[in-house]
Formats: structure tokens, sequence, C-alpha cells
């Protein structure tokens, strides 16, 4: 096992130095000067050199993107021009907000999601089948800045049953920070009152990200279970006379299940990627929204860092989920 | 395998892979995950809403006099040396003290602030003043002219972007302490207007003792001081975190105490970037202010019963720049006839009519304002066509770029009207929404200069500042290229002839003389349209007291109290 | 025997339809089987009508000036009335209009997006999977790292560095599509190029070129189209979302994200001003999910799922 985590190690790299390529060129075809921004409209051009030299923009392109590598592997990640603060502590910071996020979305997701298939592949093409296929459909067709905006209306402003956006109340003392991850802190610390306001906070922008989970848990859960139905064995066991319902529970779900892992890895790892839209509008202060304003700054050093991150978080629960794959099904080894 | 007899996991693990796992112990589980979840997250639901109720009643109770400020900016450093963005500028504010201070109403009277009385040398190059002896730092010390000193020559030093136009009239060693409670300036440019513009730079007062303790580099403190306070200001840093929490707490027995019938015991600055959030947060009680209101959304905030929209309109112009030095808009009489195209009425609509519209180059609030400035340009479609037929554009065919901040909407409007009034002769304006970074790029040079551009400016209320630095060409036929506020690119020779003179004529008579003067030969080559001054829109909750419009975007919160009774 | 000239027209119908009997056959069950799908019959339809929408707009749209430039300040924010349908906005434009013609605008739009991805990727994806070795090992890794990006992302930050326009969101989102493809059509071609129809080509001196093109890829046409109409829906939610962030479509052509995104001024007074473009927007990429996602059924040999 080892020796495969080392080789899928050694295919990674490449990637994130290609990853790491293609997004230092990017962000470094601005035309705009960031660095005139910060350094003011009456800068004087001892004013302008000097930030220039600090964020060493006045080398070549080439020695640019070594140095910026280098610093990263040394654990500096750079520094944002646009918020004047470090990259590195403020990606882990963001980073724990969309995290939270999205273990909440993901949770809901299979909540709703999971029934859905079921009820989906138990009673197909009955109304039941059709009634789950479109609400599966209909998440992921939904336009998620759009339907975020609607709730905020609805639920929000009009019912004033939630909050509008945001993490948490600002007249609350916010918990202590152990983990990074709100509702885990306040658990841990026994603040049930925090637990609480933060819980009322991600309800909307949890769902919201969830519609995409909800999608497709329905559709690939719905596709193994129908595909696992045919099988030989099923056919044994109800020529046996076990109950139907028992086929489905023992048999089915044991073996859809190990498929809905691996997918659910994929989809953590896919909004993990954050979620910008969502953050945006409903101010929820993850990496999505970190990286979306620094593209929107033409900012070089957070959008390198986002992304390289992102990346790497992606390219590790990729890595995880395959290894968890392998290893609860025993048919499957490791090649 | 003998493991610890309790791994339930692993158990669960091996179950699961030998297909023991049969429909109870699925259910079980099943059931455990959720019955966890639910007994956690229902009571805490359930919990959460009379708690909130609670929590806020019992905050109200124990801290009800608390502001809970909603801000389109988020606070992005404390460094008093460094000092950009509006966000940081109301809080810096509080937590220093500075030599003059002028919230007390619009247009900005100057008031003392640790200066105690001031004098000018005859000409107007020695400028000395008195500092108070009452004044504290936070950690004790008290307040002395080394400290003063130290500040100003540090924010030289620093060469960030509050220290230009200060260089521009003052060297470090030009700033002389001659004893504990006085400061001599003595200027380079001899300068009749140096404490107006003092007090309008606001240079907050360091505790150079403490900054100087933890300088790294030389920089005066300034890393030190992105999320510490050095300060002797009415309130003091409590919660920090940048990125998330911003707290202020008061000084009790704040040297210079307080003037109003109560004051605040602290400001918790929440960051809402998004407009439609912070009206919300101001509807819904959760923030008792909110700045950067847009103009739509007043009739809202007053007709709700608890809040009110407050409208002032400080020193932010609205221009319509014409780049002067190349393509149509060269032609001065090209110039005018866009001047007079400008549908002005559709602009207000657009606005809901929370516009002061402009006259001339200076807005109102600046000295040498001229409400009957002539010419002056109206909306006037047979006055521009005239002016159009005197160019080679009479029969249109030709394309203009309007540039402007992406997502500014009102910036926006006065493209599209634009662009509706153009069509009819012919003329295509193309809409080129862009970065702020990008624009001040652009506008380096008349080349990478846009045809029209929609900028806004802001000076303090000095007109020679707002002269030179938007029509001189000096300000950008330079090696290190213009700024945004020259985006016109203009050159008249007679005209910098007299802006060089400007602020060396120290009679007042002669001054105002040549402002006029000035402005009159500016208004006729129309370089840019003067358009509007923009509101600053602050909502409030009523239970707030105190608040007297001062020319910014936020509030001095020294100033305001909560009336609890409502 | 006679040359293919000399016949009738009708003869050769005749004939063509003899020699490709058990093709139509296929398409006439394909048929079948896809009517008795409902949700895929009723996404099919409201694509129709939605395609006729987006082709005829400009010939029936109620306000066509404010699409180009028109404003009305004076009549700005009107709620929904007889004269406006889905009320004014904020310049007092009819938003029945700028909804209609931005849908045929992110029509084209996404056209010529999965075009350019479909030319790109596919031609990459059969290099790639033809010639295998380390071209296939560059191409492959390149696709790898693309599709590490959330897909938002790069399309974001390509927007942001070009500038906004049309013509760069356009580029932006053609570049992160490809990859799909061309994943797609490698994974095909390694299967494919072991066959014996290639070994016979190969055999008579067909050039690689011909082989690839007129041979293989006839054959992953399906698997082609698939995708196209499931990635559609989102090559349009793409755009409206890089269009609300504020680097699509230029002022003042009308585009679904930018209305969403000027509308939020302006919730809850006037609610239809984010409301109707995204409602508009909603049931038209269910539309084509709805269609792809019956497709995928019908033609996809790798679906799980039969009806």
């Amino acid at each position: 096992m080892l020796r495969f985590i080392g080789r899928r190690l050694l295919l990674i790299i490449p990637v994130l130095i290609g990853l790491s390529l293609i997004t230092f060129t990017v962000s470094r075809i601005v035309p705009g000067d960031p660095v005139k921004l910060a350094a003011g409209s009456q800068a004087r051009p001892e004013q302008i050199l000097k930030l220039q030299e600090e964020f060493g923009l006045d080398r070549p392109l080439p020695e640019q993107y070594l140095r910026y590598m280098g610093g990263l592997l040394q654990g500096n990640w750079g520094y944002s021009i646009s918020t004047k603060r470090a990259v590195g502590p403020d990606l882990i910071t963001y980073f724990t907000a969309t995290l939270e996020l999205t273990l909440v979305s993901t949770f809901l997701g299979l909540l709703i999601g999971i029934p859905l298939a079921i009820t989906s592949a138990r009673w197909r093409d009955r109304w039941p089948d059709h009634f789950s296929r479109f609400i599966s459909i209909g998440a992921i067709s939904v336009p998620v800045f759009w339907i975020a905006i609607i709730l905020q209306i609805m639920l929000a402003q009009n019912l004033r049953l939630l909050p509008v956006s945001g993490r948490f109340d600002p007249r609350t003392t916010y918990p202590t920070v152990y983990t990074g991850i709100l509702l885990l802190d306040s658990i841990i610390a026994g603040n049930w009152q925090a637990f609480g306001i933060g819980l009322r906070y991600i309800l909307i922008p949890a769902f919201c990200q969830s519609l995409l989970v909800i999608a497709l848990i329905t559709r690939q859960l719905r596709g193994d279970l129908l595909d696992i139905v045919r099988k030989d064995f099923v056919l044994v066991a109800r020529a046996n006379g076990i109950p139907e319902r028992m086929i489905w529970t023992r048999y089915l779900m044991k073996n859809a299940l190990i498929a809905t892992i691996s997918m659910l890895g994929f989809l953590i790892g896919f909004q993990l990627g954050g979620a910008p839209l969502i953050e945006y509008v409903l101010d929820w202060p993850g990496i999505g929204q970190y990286a979306l304003k620094a593209a929107l700054q033409l900012d070089f050093q957070p959008i390198m860092g986002s992304t390289l991150f992102i990346g790497c978080i992606v390219v590790a629960i990729n890595l995880i989920t395959d290894l968890i794959y392998r290893l609860v099904d025993p048919r499957i080894g490791f090649s | 395998m003998t493991k610890n007899k309790f791994d339930p996991t692993g158990k669960i693990l091996a179950d699961f892979r030998e297909g023991r796992m049969d429909r109870r112990q699925f259910m079980k589980l099943m059931a455990a995950m959720s019955g966890g979840v639910a007994m956690a997250g229902v009571p805490a639901l359930a919990a959460a809403k009379p708690a909130r109720r609670y929590a806020a009643s019992a905050l109200r109770q124990l801290e009800p006099k608390v502001l809970v400020y909603g801000a389109s900016q988020d606070i992005a450093t404390l460094d008093p040396f460094d000092r950009t963005d509006y966000s940081i500028n109301a809080v810096i504010r509080q937590v220093y003290d500075r030599l003059f201070r002028f919230e007390g109403g619009w247009p900005q009277p100057v008031e003392a602030g640790l200066v105690t009385e001031w004098g000018v040398s005859d000409d107007a190059a020695e400028w000395t003043f008195k500092i108070t002896d009452q004044a504290k730092f936070h950690d004790g010390a008290p307040v002395t002219a080394e400290s003063v000193v130290f500040s100003y020559q540090q924010t030289l030093r620093a060469q960030k972007q509050r220290s230009s136009l200060l260089a521009g009239f003052l060297d470090e060693a030009g700033i002389v302490a001659k004893d504990s409670q006085t400061v001599v300036m003595t200027l380079k440019t001899p300068y009749a207007s140096f404490d107006r513009l003092l007090a309008f730079l606001e240079q907050p007062i360091v505790n150079m003792e403490l900054a100087k303790a933890n300088e790294v580099d030389g920089d005066g403190g300034g890393a030190w001081l992105v999320d510490k306070d050095a300060g002797s200001g009415p309130f003091t840093v409590s919660n920090w975190q940048i990125g998330s929490v911003y707290e202020l707490t008061a000084v009790e027995d704040y040297w210079q105490g307080w003037p109003g019938e109560s004051h605040l015991s602290g400001v918790v600055w929440k960051k809402t970037e998004d407009p439609g959030t912070r009206k919300l947060g101001l509807l819904s009680g959760e923030f008792d202010m909110s700045d950067t209101i847009s103009s739509s959304d007043i009739e809202e905030i007053n007709a709700n019963p608890t809040t009110m929209a407050n409208v002032g309109y400080g020193l932010l112009g609205g221009y319509l720049k014409y780049n002067t030095q190349g393509g149509p808009t060269a032609d001065p009489n090209f110039r005018r006839f866009l001047a007079y195209s400008f549908n002005r009425q559709a602009f207000i609509d657009s606005q809901q009519g929370y516009v002061k519209m402009m006259t001339g180059p200076l807005p109102e609030g600046v000295p040498g304002y001229d409400p009957n400035l002539d010419p002056q340009y109206s909306y006037d479609p047979t006055k521009a066509k005239e002016y159009l037929d005197m160019t080679e554009y009479k029969d249109g065919g030709i394309s203009l770029d309007f540039v402007y901040v992406s997502g500014l909407d009102f910036e926006e409007a006065g493209g599209l009207i634009l662009l509706d009034e153009l069509q009819k002769y012919n003329i295509t304006l193309n809409m080129v929404p862009k970065n702020w970074p990008d624009i001040v790029g652009a506008c380096t040079t008349p080349e990478s200069g846009p045809n029209i551009s929609f900028i806004f400016d802001q000076f303090p209320p000095l007109p020679d500042t707002w002269l030179i630095e938007k029509y001189s060409s000096k300000s950008w036929d330079r090696p290190t290229g213009g700024s945004f506020q020259a985006c016109s690119f203009y050159k008249n020779e007679e005209v910098d002839g007299l802006l060089d003179q400007l602020r060396t004529t120290t009679d007042p008579d002669a001054n105002a003389a040549m402002v006029a003067d000035i402005q009159k030969k500016i208004s006729a080559d129309a370089p840019d349209m003067p358009l509007y001054v923009m509101a600053n829109v602050l909502g409030m909750n009523k239970r707030v007291k105190g608040f007297n419009y001062f020319g910014d975007i936020s509030a001095d919160f020294w100033r305001l109290w909560i009336d609890e009774s409502q | 025997m006679t040359t293919s000239s000399s016949l009738s027209l009708r003869d050769r119908a005749v004939r063509w339809s003899e020699e490709h009997a058990s093709q139509i056959h296929e398409v006439r069950r394909g048929i079948y089987r896809f009517s008795r799908n409902r949700l895929s019959v009723i996404g099919l339809s409201m694509v129709i009508v939605l395609l006729f929408i987006a082709l005829t707009a400009p010939l029936w749209v109620p306000y066509p000036d404010d699409v180009t430039g028109d404003v009305h300040m004076d009549a700005r924010l009107k709620p929904p009335d007889a004269e406006h349908l889905f009320g004014t906005d904020d310049a007092g434009r009819d938003v029945f209009s700028r909804t209609i013609m931005a849908t045929r605008i992110s029509f084209q739009v996404g056209v010529i997006i999965l075009i350019v991805a479909i030319s790109i990727g596919v031609t990459l994806g059969a290099i790639a999977g033809y010639f295998g070795g380390w071209v296939n090992q560059i191409i492959m890794r390149l696709t790898d790292v693309m599709l590490t990006f959330p897909g938002i992302f790069l399309a974001l930050a390509i927007s942001a560095a070009l500038g906004r326009g049309v013509l760069n969101a356009t580029l932006a989102l053609s570049v992160t599509w490809w990859p799909g493809y061309c994943r797609l059509v490698e994974a095909q071609m390694l299967k494919m190029r072991e066959e014996d129809f290639v070994a016979g080509a190969h055999a008579i001196g067909a050039s690689n070129w011909r082989i690839i093109f007129r041979h293989i890829l006839p054959n992953l046409l399906t698997a082609i189209i698939v995708k196209a109409s499931m990635d559609f829906g989102f090559a349009v939610l793409n755009l409206a979302a890089l269009g609300f962030i504020g680097v699509g479509v230029l002022p003042p052509e009308p585009d679904w994200g930018s209305m969403i995104s000027a509308g939020r001024r302006f919730i809850p007074a006037s609610w239809w001003y984010s409301t109707f473009p995204g409602l508009f927007m909603f049931i038209t990429v269910l539309a084509f999910n709805l269609l792809g996602d019956g497709l995928r059924d019908l033609l996809d040999p790798n679906a799980t799922v039969r009806s």
C-alpha cells in the first residue's frame, strides 16, 4: 500500500507544477498594475519603486516564479497587496470556514439525496422515480447564486427566520478558536448558544451548496442500485423468498455505498474548491470568497496561493478517497 | 489479532468488509448517526432562537452602549503611517488623537485637537504649534512634542500613500520639537493654508516610546502597529483579528472628555461588503449603523420605523474626463458638444434625486466655489449640435471608449445615458468597465488614456490643490506619468502659469481672483465635465444620537451615544 | 452497372435507405425508447420552444431598443404590468425584452464555447490516445492539471486578467471545457485503436490522420454528443456566473448573470429585476439537462441505467 501511495504522489508533482505554471502565467498577463494602486494616486517614483522591490515585481518573470516557488516550499506563501496581510495564515483561516461549510452541506446532501435515490430505484419508472429525478436534475440546473438570493429574500428578509448573511452574530462574543470549525469549537467548549447561532448562519449557504451533492448522489446511487438489482445474487435471494426490504437494506445498500464513497470524495474535493459564488452572495468568509476577491483585484500572490492550496487539497482528497475505496472493498487491490 | 476489546470502528469496518453487517446493524448505525446529530442540533436550534433573543437582550443589558457598525470595507491595517481607506481612517480617528479636529459639522470648521494654540510667521514658512499637557497615551505616558515630531517624521520616512501631499511642503529636518510642548514646522514651500492642510491630513499622533520599542528594520513600529494601538484617543483596540473581528472599547477617562450627553462603551466594526446585506442588517436591527447605502434604499430605510438615512454631500466629485491629447476629444468643440449632450435630469432620476450637481471644477465646500460660473454646461441638444458641426465629426461614424469602474452602478448609469444620446448623432459609445488598478494604469500617459473616463476626485478643501492636481500639465507631463486625477491630460500654458503662482500668492483677495479666473478659463476649455458630488448616505438606527455629518463616509464615534430608552 | 449520376432521385433515396436499413431501424428504436422517458420528452419540447424563442427573438421582442442602448430613467423600476411583463430595470429598460435577448446571447455563446472546446479537446484527445507514448503523457498531464482547477476559478482568473467582454468570457470558458472532451476521446481512442478495422485500414495504406478522422472518430460521435448536450446547460450557467461576478458581457448587452447581480441592490422592493432572469435561466438549463439526461440514457453505451 505504501508503494501505491508513493507512486501516486510522484504523479501528483508534475500536476502541481503545471498548475502553478498556468496560474502564474495567467495572473501575470495582467494589464493593470496592482502596485500603482497600492502606492496610491499621488505616489512618487521612489514609493512605486520601493513597493515593486518589496513584492519582487521588478525582476524578470522566470525569476519571480522561481522565487515564489522557493518561498512556497519554505512555508512562505507570499503577501497580498490588496489585504496587506500574509497569504498563508489567511488561507488556513478561510479554508477552515469553507471546510465547515462543505462538511455540513455534504451531510445535508446525503440526508436528502440517499432517500431520494433509494425511492427512485425502488419504484423505478413510476412517479416517485420521476419526481426524484426531476428534483435531482433540477438541483443541478438551478443557478446557485440566484437561489441563494431568492432564499435570502424569502427566508431572511420576509420571514426573518434566518440571518441574511455572514457566519456569526456580530453582537455575541465569538467562541474561542480550537479547530477553526465554529460548530466543533462550540461543542468542545460546551458553548451551546454559539453552536445554535452558528447552525442558523450556516443553514442557507450549506443548503445552496448541498444542491450539487443531492443531484450527483441521487443519480449515482440510483444508477448503482439499479445495476446491482440485476445481479444474480439478488435473483437468488428473491427466489429464496427473502423479503424485498431486506434485499434492499442488506445486500444492495452495502454495495452501492461503496461507489457513493468514491463519488463523495470527488464531491468534497470539488466543494472544497470553494463555492466562490455562494460565499460571495452570503458573505461566508471562505477560501472561495478570498480567491474571488484576489482575482478581481488582480492580486497575484493570493491567487497563486489559493489555487495551489486548493489544488493540493483536491488532489489529497482524491488520494484519500481512493485509498478508502480500496481498503473497504477487498476485491480492489493496490495495483 | 488481539485488539482492545472495545474497538467499535474496527469491528464495524470488519463487519462491513465481510458482509456481516445485517439490516439491523445498518439501521442502528444510521439511526445512531442521525440521532446524534438531531440531539445536538435540535435543542441547539431551539435554544438558539430564544437564546439569541436572550443574548441580544442580555448583551443590551450588559453592553447596551455598544454600537454595531456595518461597513462596506475591511480594515486591513492600523498602521498609522500608512492610512489609505476610509475604514482605516474611521478607526484610527478614534484610537489616536490629532493636532486638529474638524468633525464638528460641514463644511469643516477647524477645531483644536491636541493643539492649544498655533501661529505662523509672516512669510507663511514657519509654523509653531503648542501641544496640550493634558493628553495621555493609553499606557499612561503623556503626549509630548517628541511624539508629534516622531509621528510626522515617520510618516515621511515610510513614504506610503498619505505622505505625498505632506512631502510636497515639508522635509523631516523641518519638523522640530522646541520643547516638550512645542513643535515648529519649517516649510520648504511657504503655504498660507498649511494649518488647514494639516487638519485635513489627520496625522495620528503615535506613542513614540511604544512604537520604537517594537520597531523592526526601522519601520518605526509600523509592522507591529498593524493590529495594536499606540494612541491616546477616546477608544482602544480591545479585540482585533484582521479579517474577522474588530472591536473597540471606550477609554472612560479620556482626557478630552465626551461631547455628548452620554457616550458609547464600544464599537464593533462589521465588514459587510454586500450593500444589500448591509441594508438588511440595518433594517433588522443587527447593525446600529450601515454606511455606503445606495440611494435606491433611502426611502425604504426612512420608511422603516426604527431607522433613518442621513444624506450628506462631502467633497467627492464625479467628473467625466476627456482625453485632451488625442482622439476626437482633443478638439475643444467636440468636448463642448459632449458637455452639452449629457442629459443631467436623467442622471438625477437614476440616482433618485440624491445628487448635488456641480457647476464647475470646484465643488461646493471648497473656497472659490462659484455657483454662477460662466460658462456652465447643461443639457442642451441645440447647442450640442452647433458645436458638433464645428468639428470634423458632424456626421458621426466614430466610436469612443467610456471607461469606468466595473461594478459601480452610478458610473454605469452615466455611461448608458451618454450612450443613448450619442446614438442620435451616429456616434457609438463603447462601455468599457475596468478594475480600478487598470484605470489608474491607463491614466499614466495620454496614449493609454481613455477617450472618456468617469472618475471621482477628492481633495482637501483647498482650491489650489484641486486645480493643480487636476489641470496643471505638471501633474501628468512628468517622468512618472500621470495620476487618475489628471486623466484629462490638460495642457494650457496660460493656466499652467497661473497655477504655478497660486500657492505663493498669499494675499487672500488676489488669490481668490486668481482662482476665479483659472476656473473660468478651464470651464471654457472643457477638459472635463463636472457632473455631481456623490452623497454619503449613512443609515442609522434612531436610538443612535449625536450624529453630525462632517464630510466623511463614516461617523465620528466619539460624538455618538445610544439612547437606551428606545 | 449504372453510375450514380444517372439514377433518379427517388431511386437514390430507396437505395440509400436499403443500405442503411439497420441504422434507420436503430434510430427508430431510439426514438421510441426516448419517447418512453417522460422527463426527456418534456426536456426536448422545452428546448425546442426555447430555441425557437432564441432564434426569432429580434422579430417580436416588445422593446428592442432597450436592448441596444436606450435608457428611460424616468421609468425606472416599474413593477410588472401589461406594458412590461417583467417590469423595468434601474435604467427603465424592459426586463422581459432583455431576458429574452439574453437567452439568445447565451445560446450563441454556449454553442461557440462548446464548438471551440470540442475542437480542441477532441483533437488533443485523439492525438494522445492514438499515438501514445510521451505525447500521450504530456497531453494527459496537462489535462489533469486543467481538471484539478475547479471550473469557475480558471474561467474567472482568465476573464479577470483579460478584462470584461463576451469574447474574453467565451475564451476563458472554452479553455476550461476542453479537458473533459480530451479525456473522453483519449479513453475511447485507446480502446479503438486495437480494433480490427484500424489494422485493416493500416494495411491498405491509409494515413494516420485519415484513420483518426474518418474511421475512429465517427464512432465516438454519440459519446461526444451526449456529453455536449449535458455540458450545454452548464456552459450557459457558467457564463451567467461570470456575468454575475462582473466579468462577462459588456453593457448595454443583456446577460442573465449581470441582470441578477444588478438587481440585488433593489431587492426585496423591486424583486422582479433579479427574479425573472434567474427563473428563465433555471428553466433553460433545466430543459437542456433533462434533454441531455434523456440522450445519455439512450445513447451512451456506458450508461448504467436503462429504462
